[in-house]
């Protein structure tokens, strides 16, 4: 079982290197890729990706290689566990890397908790949750309104 | 200024600067009203709910204003390819040409997932003839109240799972149907009345990785005296019939060598038989 040992060494955009055992770096798809292309012997520089966000996906990522014999349930308990204790900002950098290194499932779970939060706010809610700036005047915002009016509970 | 930029940075507007990609994914994850109360946020999230990979449309909102939108987003010029196409709660009895454009919309959109859960369509649903011949489709599910004629030539080959609910099922009488179903791993079949036990016994033979059969027929099938379940990859079959109340003598012949789960729901009486042939044991059952 020499090969599942085999060290991946990432480094960060601010310079932090992190060593990561191949198991667990192939959860994204972008390292596997390297490794199958045999470009993976030094380390790989992560150009938008800052250490502490780098270290949370290792860390989400050795959560499921670890607990592969886990059920369904458990591991859908740690995930939620994992994200819920995310911030607003930081959830939005794990998005970006999760695409950027394409972890499939990390990047379900973090688009699943954006629509989480968005689910069953009214517009004026999410603006201020995401800080969204209103753009539109409000001839058009109750356009927007009127023609999709079963949308925002418009009473006939 | 370090206090003025950090204060700045608090205000940043992050999630709209995620790509189109994204953000669409994550529409798709809401209930469609949420997603389309996006639209409103501002310029940015305008139209991106045309181009979500993945429809989910619960017909719970009365009149036929989200119908129009649906016609709409459906015809709108940002087509993507669909992940899944889902029509719940349906219970209009005319406007079934509609819901024949739905799906022809979706078939081109190369849609792997339909669901169809329509209820109380009086009428038989005129289902586009390519539902059951595209290369596309990996799930497909129809609850539809109706009538399903196969045509003689049903072609799926990328299908894994088939869910059949609530139909009239029936063949060509013309002749037998044709199936290509090489890659059907899951077959649910639940409340359904079969005018023509061939189609199932053809659709069962001609499932070359079949494994779980989940067949529960309203009751007896008219004209019939067996019920042939023939598939040698079999390995969990759930079988229930309704309505036992017959006097006549009925056989179950299953001939599954690979089963290794099998129920029956439902009571037996005098004149039904099971005939198992299997590793668990050739038996029959009365």
């Amino acid at each position: 079982m020499a090969s599942t040992l085999k060290k991946i060494i990432l480094k960060s955009c601010d310079g932090k290197i992190l060593e990561v055992e191949e198991a667990v770096a192939v959860q994204s798809q972008m390292i596997k890729n390297m490794i199958e292309d045999d470009c993976a012997n030094e380390e790989i520089p992560l150009p938008d990706i800052t250490g502490e966000i780098l270290s949370m996906i290792i860390e989400y990522c050795k959560m499921h290689v670890d607990g592969e014999n886990n059920s369904n349930n458990e591991l859908i308990a740690r995930d939620a566990d994992f994200i819920t204790r995310v911030d607003l900002n930081t959830l939005y950098y794990l998005i970006v890397a999760a695409n950027f290194l394409n972890v499939k499932s990390l990047l379900d779970l973090t688009c699943q908790r954006v629509a989480d939060i968005i689910k069953g706010k009214s517009p004026e809610e999410i603006r201020l949750t995401f800080n969204i700036k209103n753009d539109f005047t409000p001839e058009e915002e109750e356009e927007i309104r009127k023609k999709n009016a079963w949308a925002f509970d418009y009473k006939d | 200024m370090g206090r003025r930029s950090r204060a700045k940075k608090q205000e940043l507007d992050r999630i709209s600067s995620l790509s189109d990609e994204i953000l669409c994914r994550m529409l798709s994850l809401l209930p469609i009203k949420d997603a389309i109360q996006t639209s409103a946020l501002s310029t940015r999230w305008r139209y991106l709910f045309a181009s979500m990979p993945s429809l989910a449309l619960d017909f719970c909102y009365p009149g036929g204003e989200f119908k129009d939108f649906v016609d709409r987003l459906l015809n709108s010029p940002d087509q993507v390819n669909l992940d899944c196409f889902r029509v719940t709660g349906l219970s209009w009895k005319n406007d079934s040409s509609r819901l024949h454009r739905w799906i022809c919309n979706a078939l081109n959109r190369c849609a792997k997932e339909i669901v169809l859960h329509c209820h109380e369509l009086l009428t038989s649903p005129a289902l586009p003839a390519h539902l059951l011949n595209c290369d596309s489709l990996v799930t497909l599910e129809l609850d539809l109240f109706g009538n399903l004629i196969f045509p003689r030539e049903v072609c799926l080959p990328n299908l894994t799972t088939l869910g059949l609910c609530n139909m009239n099922i029936c063949g060509d009488i013309e002749a037998p149907t044709n199936f290509c179903l090489p890659n059907l791993k899951t077959l649910n079949i639940r409340k359904i009345l079969l005018s023509d036990v061939s189609v199932l016994a053809e659709l069962t033979s001609a499932s070359p990785v079949l494994e779980e059969l989940d067949l529960e027929l309203a009751e007896w099938p008219e004209n019939s005296s067996e019920l042939s379940l023939h598939n040698s990859t079999l390995k969990k079959l759930i079988l229930e019939i309704g309505d036992n109340d017959r006097d006549f003598n009925r056989v179950v012949d299953i001939n599954a060598p690979n089963l290794v789960r099998f129920k029956y729901v439902g009571l037996t009486d005098e004149g039904l038989r099971l005939s198992i042939v299997s590793t668990l044991g050739h038996f029959t059952i009365r």
